[in-house]
């Protein structure tokens, strides 16, 4: 499952089973049909049953592989997946699991962080990242769970993320190719029952990681209670619709944009139909029909909500987890199949009120690889706008200091039209207030807010203002919403303890503090190419479940291991913890340890 | 022998020298002087060692105690061959009865010859050179015992004296010294005549380097010589091996020839030597001239940056409008009018630098030309704002102050928007150039990518520490030249602060630790990683400058291009409205013509009686113009003024000849008009015969002349009654059709003012064109209205001449262009569409006739072109230009 991000537009590209090549050979392929419904916890079952039962075998070896790396676990994964590929060196299983190959170029330096749901691999600074999205995640967990009627890791099995450094890391862990991630805009992938996204600190301001990720959590949850059988607009439109659930109503996710290019559509009567999105939304003739299928099935989805209930999704998914059909479930449930479904929701959205905001331009998220640049989506943005001269030329005017003059300018240009872009609401409004304009600025700041709520130097000029006004809790607000985007600003965490140490929040300003020097600091450079080290002198294939400790070490089971890094103590540790011990692996020459 | 030498010995013991010196210096008065005391006592002191080949090996001869100083002179005779060095190409020369003195230049070979008074068994020379303490003997010879000879050479300034041994075996030393001075060899002379100051070289074929030298006997080479910082100096002999004294001569400097690249900066310098073998060679070097070899880029940077500033400048005033507009209340008045004084000032001085920046511009490229062009503009836009900030100063002081407010406010508006306007299009133009330079220097590195690439690829294969070092070398200018596209996108990119940024995120940050992996790739050995972070090296470099240029390029070329479409449909239209005015103009000329036609038919007589009877009267003014010219007593005024009517006349015989009747009339009663005048001349002078007869001769010509207009007016009677009513309409019709192009030019002009106020593309002389087409228009409307078809007529071909130009002037680049920032397509405004040939023009137009028309030089030769039976072709040249002239 593919998240693609651009201007804040989820598009859901295709869904493919962990692995085709082995999926059909007998109980091995059990194990890959379970991860392909996104039972993980079945799969992760039956491969211990085989791996403990049978006889050892490369398959076998590979099956438990892709469940490690379901549940983010890389180089145990690896270690499974080479010690298969040594056994069956006619095979090139690299080639073919580069899904569970990839994560293992970061997983050496990949640090761990756990709540009770979710475990999350981060490198260096994303642990900002990654302590408040455990924070967000484990919201989402229980409102959407309740609200979907889903719980997926209830059974001792964490939701496993992966935060990457840049979007070659994503490449190497969806088998996608940096280009097409490039040309994409794909931010975020849900896959292999893991959620991946790249980190905002590869972007220059950040973009909404946290909606995103949770937007992400929400594919997993469709697919996970609906056995992935329902159709990719379906499921596009349920992840948008819900993904504003974890911190309030859900169907707040609708950008201005998004419903301004809705509104124009229903009154020209141009929608386009459920079956153009079908099979991948990502076909689309333009970035503003995707946009535009984005809102219909949110809308599909606020309809579905409204006159039905809120129940009536949860429904939705168990019975076609059930039954695999979605019009039979429609029929069952709502009397009329999806053409009748498509019908009905046209209706409503003829009765639908639009907020219209003609001129308003998407949110972009700016990439570090060749994408556009903040400079680049103000002259986009701008572009054949009679704000543009005058926005010009209060930038001119600023570049050289004249504030006063380009206050002027920045005003004309705020007067002459009603869709006013971001940049100027942003410039305007920082100008007006370093000229001590506050009322004014607050008054432009929150007209820019209107059309765009999740503009991060909106937000954090917004910020600014409230703090200078003394409204604390506003400006906190607004400052987790710039968190939200861009992490990594270390002015947040400043903010943030001056409001702490003024409020005397003892606990809050600790973790402001900490956050701070994290933000503060300088992400170091890590050279990517680096596989874990497999020049085994002894391996030793380890089996069981959950953490195997010997001294002070700890081994996450099943793996393979070197055994010659064990020292003689540790050696005799793990011989007495085993309960079993075998010598061949399918007549190949293996110290095979099984433990409770 | 020896007992002599003892006696001698033991008597120079037993004198008292000291007595003996002061009575022999006291026999001679001139060495009481103290100075000359001095002078001798050291001159004793010195000792020779020069006269090499007649040096007496075996050392002084005459050496002893036993010497005596004669009283008197030694020597007589005395005479010297001075025999001077061959290079020096002199003739020998003799001094008899010398005074002993020796004047020559080193390495010359005295000869010696002379008597003694006394009789001699030997003698010799001392030769003390100066400076030095011994001497030097030369052995001479000695002839019949009286006479001597001898020869040595000159090698230093000095003295000598003559030395000789009596038959008695007394020593004797002369006296007298005698002084050997040096005659000079100058070095050479030498001169760059040019370059005469330090260069600028801009021509890639090189430069002439010109020098004259001279040297007093001869020079024996000539060398240009280079000297590149940090090489050895690079030396070209430019002479052969002839000797003379003086040289002139020049050399082709190429650059190439010396690898010098843009940018570098040599000393060179012409070194002559003389052809001195005695001393050596002297050598003299012009002075050192600097040749800095022209880098159009550093130019370009240099004026980019005068471009930027005088946008600043702009920003800046504009600045100053904006605020002082805000601020404007009647209690600042006196500070607004102050703000406006300042403004004005910093309008004059803005204008300056443009003018500065117009006039300092000699070698650039067309794209930086139009970018000046637009300079151009601007600065015109600025000169109105200035005159109409003047304007309201000055009304500001007649009205008292009064009504200041709304004075400054109207000016004030209009030039804020005239500054927004032009602003925003020299900026976008400035980035249009940044652009271009951006995309050369990507290109330019990029191409070095692929070396290197071809380099790793070799060092691959061969392992050759060499290629490691020239790749690390070839790394690190890359990184030099990454340096550099980061500051030309840095120009780019605007400064404005913004909320903070990732740094992690930054391309510079990604782009450095490619550089780190590929140099550690390279260090272990892992080539294929290194290939793939120089990839990814290129990848983000080409990514960035494709960014940072679309970022510019895209939403700049799509407003632009809105505008190139309007222009090319205006540019159509202009073409059109030209095209329809070419066709009524050739329509009136039908008319004209037809006209013309009628009215001859009208006459009556036979063309050829017609005119005969017409040339007989205009020669016979003519002869009485030149008649009269040829008469006696005329003052300067009446030569000018029967000068103008005899040129008058000529062109009408000619008008006459081609059948040009109309015209030979307009011209006739022109002329009419010079005779009063003449008359009135004529009185003023004192009365006597010539003045009669002057006068005389002026009234018959007049006579002939009106009789002449007379016959012309009966031929021609106005078109309404002379033409049919068919044509007549015709020629309403052709009034209409004018009308209603003035009309569309009209329109034309007011799309093109709103066009001039998003982008200020026209320029003064554009605009002229276009007012000057439209009076023409209209004009030729008015006459056509007339029936004055003539007239109409040459106000259609003048319309269609200002629409030429005017077409001409908005397509012509570089220079005259319309700059248009990053349009997809330059506009083709102005464009002749394929087909059109300027050539076909249906005008017959005289060379530089409209520049010239009024010099007298050229409307002599046109006379004498016409005296001489011109050519054909000609004939009609000057027809048509007459035609223009009286119609």
């Amino acid at each position: 499952m593919i998240i693609l991000r651009s201007s804040f537009i989820c598009l859901f590209l295709y869904l493919s089973s962990p692995s085709s090549i082995l999926a059909g050979s007998g109980e091995v392929g059990g194990v890959f049909k379970e991860l392909s419904q996104w039972q993980l916890e079945k799969a992760e079952k039956l491969a211990f049953r085989l791996l403990t039962e049978k006889v050892i075998t490369p398959n076998i070896l590979v099956a438990t592989a892709a469940v490690q790396s379901a549940q983010g676990f890389h180089q145990e994964a690896y270690s499974l997946l080479h010690l298969a590929q040594t056994m069956s060196p006619d095979s090139e299983l690299h080639l073919e699991f580069p899904n569970i190959v990839g994560p293992n170029y970061y997983a050496v330096d990949f640090q761990v962080i756990e709540s009770k749901h979710f475990r999350i691999n981060f490198i260096g600074k994303d642990q900002i990242v990654a302590e408040l999205a455990l924070d967000v995640l484990e919201k989402a967990y229980h409102r959407l769970g309740n609200l979907l009627d889903v719980f997926p890791a209830e059974q001792k099995i964490k939701i496993a993320v992966d935060i990457y450094p840049n979007p070659i890391g994503l490449a190497r862990a969806t088998g996608l190719s940096v280009g097409e991630i490039r040309a994409s805009g794909t931010i975020a992938v849900c896959k292999y029952h893991r959620l991946m996204i790249i980190s905002p600190l590869s972007t220059k301001g950040g973009y909404g990681w946290a909606d995103t990720i949770v937007h992400e959590f929400i594919h997993l949850l469709v697919s996970k209670k609906s056995h992935n059988n329902i159709p990719i607009w379906l499921h596009e439109g349920i992840a948008k619709f819900f993904e504003t659930a974890w911190n309030g109503a859900p169907g707040r996710g609708l950008q201005s944009y998004s419903e301004e290019l809705l509104a124009a559509a229903v009154e020209k009567n141009e929608l386009i139909s459920f079956d153009a999105m079908h099979p991948s939304m990502a076909k689309l003739p333009s970035q503003e029909s995707a946009a535009l299928a984005f809102a219909e099935v949110f809308t599909v989805i606020e309809w579905l909500y409204k006159v039905h209930g809120p129940q009536i999704i949860a429904q939705l998914l168990t019975e076609v987890g059930k039954h695999g059909d979605l019009n039979r479930v429609l029929t069952e449930l709502l009397t009329f199949k999806v053409s009748g479904l498509e019908k009905a929701w046209r209706k409503y959205l003829k009765t639908r009120s639009f907020q219209r905001s003609p001129g308003v331009q998407p949110e972009k998220v700016i990439f570090q690889n060749g994408d556009r640049t903040p400079q680049k989506q103000e002259k986009y943005e701008l572009k054949h706008r009679g704000n543009e001269k005058y926005t010009r030329l209060g930038a001119l005017l600023e570049e050289q200091k004249r504030y006063k003059a380009a206050l002027i300018e920045y005003g004309k240009a705020w007067t002459q039209t009603q869709s006013r872009p971001s940049i100027l609401a942003y410039r305007y409004g920082r100008i007006l207030l370093r000229e001590k304009r506050i009322s004014l600025a607050e008054q432009v700041i929150a007209t820019g807010l209107l059309n765009y709520p999740r503009n991060y130097d909106l937000r954090m000029l917004a910020a600014r203002i409230s703090k200078r006004r003394g409204k604390n809790s506003e400006a906190l607000k607004n400052l987790s919403y710039a968190e939200r985007q861009n992490p990594f600003n270390p002015q947040i965490y400043r903010t943030k303890v001056d409001i702490f140490t003024e409020e005397k929040n003892k606990k809050l300003l600790a973790k402001a503090k900490r956050f701070l020097r994290m933000a503060e600091s300088s992400q170091n450079h890590n050279d990517f190419s680096r596989l874990p080290n497999t020049a085994w002198q002894e391996a030793g294939l380890l089996i069981g479940k959950g953490k195997l400790k010997i001294g002070k070490k700890s081994f996450r089971l099943p793996q393979v291991l070197d055994l010659s890094n064990l020292a003689p103590n540790e050696r005799m540790q793990l011989e007495q913890k085993a309960i079993n011990f075998q010598l061949l692996a399918e007549g190949y020459p293996l110290l095979v340890y099984q433990f409770q | 022998m020896v007992r002599h030498i003892e006696l001698t010995c033991e008597w120079i013991a037993q004198q008292n020298w000291h007595t003996r010196f002061r009575e022999y210096v006291n026999s001679f008065p001139r060495f009481k002087r103290p100075w000359n005391l001095l002078a001798l006592t050291l001159g004793l002191g010195f000792t020779t060692q020069y006269g090499e080949y007649l040096r007496d090996s075996a050392g002084d001869i005459l050496s002893g105690s036993s010497r005596q100083i004669s009283r008197s002179p030694l020597i007589s005779d005395l005479s010297i061959l001075l025999n001077y060095p061959q290079y020096t190409q002199k003739k020998m020369v003799r001094l008899e009865s010398s005074d002993g003195n020796i004047f020559a230049l080193r390495g010359t070979m005295v000869e010696l010859k002379a008597t003694t008074m006394v009789p001699m068994a030997n003698a010799q020379i001392e030769v003390q050179p100066e400076g030095q303490v011994e001497k030097n003997i030369i052995k001479l010879t000695v002839h019949k015992r009286r006479n001597l000879s001898g020869r040595f050479q000159v090698k230093t300034a000095g003295t000598y004296r003559f030395v000789i041994n009596k038959l008695d075996g007394t020593i004797i030393e002369d006296s007298t010294r005698y002084n050997i001075r040096l005659e000079e060899d100058r070095p050479p002379q030498i001169k760059m005549t040019f370059p005469t100051s330090d260069v600028e070289l801009r021509d890639p074929k090189g430069l002439w380097i010109e020098w004259k030298t001279s040297d007093d006997f001869g020079l024996s080479n000539v060398f240009f010589q280079l000297q590149n910082p940090n090489k050895p100096l690079r030396t070209v002999p430019l002479t052969s091996g002839r000797t003379r004294k003086e040289l002139n001569g020049r050399y082709h400097f190429n650059p190439i020839e010396y690898e010098l690249t843009a940018g570098q900066s040599v000393s060179i310098y012409i070194e002559a030597l003389d052809n001195d073998r005695v001393s050596g060679p002297k050598s003299a070097q012009t002075m050192h001239r600097q040749i800095t070899i022209f880098d159009p880029n550093k130019t370009k940077d240099e004026i980019h940056q005068t471009q930027r500033q005088l946008v600043t400048q702009i920003v800046e005033l504009l600045a100053d409008e904006l605020v002082s507009h805000s601020t404007l209340s009647q209690d600042e008045i006196r500070q607004i009018l102050n703000q406006q004084e300042q403004i004005l000032k910093k309008l004059k001085g803005l204008d300056e630098n443009i003018s500065l920046l117009l006039e300092n511009v000699e070698l650039i490229d067309s794209e930086l030309t139009q970018t000046l062009q637009a300079f151009f503009n601007a600065q015109k836009n600025l000169k109105r704002i200035e005159n109409a900030r003047k304007k309201v100063l000055k009304n500001y002081h007649i009205n008292q102050g009064r009504g200041l407010e709304n004075l400054v406010r109207d000016q004030q508006i209009f030039s804020i928007s005239k500054l927004e306007t032009n602003l925003i299009y020299l900026e976008d133009l400035l980035n249009t150039e940044r652009v271009a330079r951006l995309k050369e220097q990507a290109t330019s590195m990029l191409q070095r990518q692929n070396d290197m690439r071809a380099l790793l690829e070799s060092f691959t294969n061969s392992k050759d520490p060499r290629t490691k070092e020239l790749l690390e070398k070839r790394m690190d200018e890359i990184q030099e030249s990454i340096v550099e596209l980061f500051k030309r996108m840095g120009e780019l990119q605007k400064s404005l602060p913004t909320e903070y940024r990732n740094r992690e995120a930054m391309k510079l940050n990604e782009m450095a630790n490619h550089f780190k992996d590929f140099q550690k790739a390279l260090q272990e050995g892992r080539f294929e990683d290194a290939k793939q972070h120089l990839e990814e090296i290129e990848k983000s470099l080409e990514s960035m400058v494709e960014a940072v240029i679309k970022m510019h390029e895209e939403p700049t070329s799509e407003r632009y291009t809105a505008l190139n479409q309007a222009l090319d449909t205006l540019g159509r239209d202009l073409n059109d409205i030209k095209t329809k005015q070419q066709n009524i103009s050739e329509n009136t000329k039908k008319l004209l013509q037809e006209y013309r036609k009628t009215a001859l038919e009208k006459s009556g007589g036979s063309e050829k009686g017609l005119k005969e009877k017409l040339m007989h009267l205009i020669e016979e003014v003519l002869r009485k113009v030149e008649k009269s010219s040829a008469i006696p007593g005329m003052n300067q005024t009446l030569l000018e003024q029967l000068f103008k009517l005899r040129q008058y006349t000529v062109d009408i015989r000619l008008l006459v000849e081609s059948t040009n009747y109309s015209d030979a009339l307009e011209l006739a009663q022109n002329a009419k008009g010079i005779f009063p005048q003449i008359l009135r001349h004529i009185q003023k002078i004192p009365a006597s015969r010539d003045q009669k007869l002057f006068g005389k001769v002026i009234k018959k010509a007049n006579e002939k002349l009106k009789e002449f207009i007379q016959l012309l007016e009966e031929l021609f009677a106005p078109p309404s009654k002379l033409l049919p009513p068919k044509t007549n309409e015709r020629i309403g019709q052709s009034a209409d059709h004018q009308k209603s192009l003035g009309i569309d030019l009209q329109k034309l002009r007011q799309a093109l003012r709103q066009i001039d106020q998003e982008a200020p593309i026209m320029n003064d002389e554009q605009r002229r064109n276009l007012e000057q087409a439209q009076r023409a228009m209209n004009q030729a409307n008015m006459f056509l209205e007339q029936k004055n078809l003539a007239k109409a007529n040459r106000q259609q071909r003048q319309a269609l001449e200002h629409l030429q130009n005017l077409q001409q002037k908005l397509s012509q680049t570089p220079g005259q262009g319309m700059p248009m920032p990053f349009a997809m397509n330059n506009p083709s405004f102005g464009r002749q569409p394929s087909g059109f040939n300027p050539s076909e023009k249906t005008d017959v137009e005289i060379p530089k006739a409209i520049q010239e028309q009024e010099t007298a030089a050229f409307r002599k030769a046109l006379m004498e072109a016409a005296k001489q039976k011109a050519p054909k072709d000609y004939e009609d040249s000057v027809r048509e230009y007459y035609r223009d002239l009286v119609e």
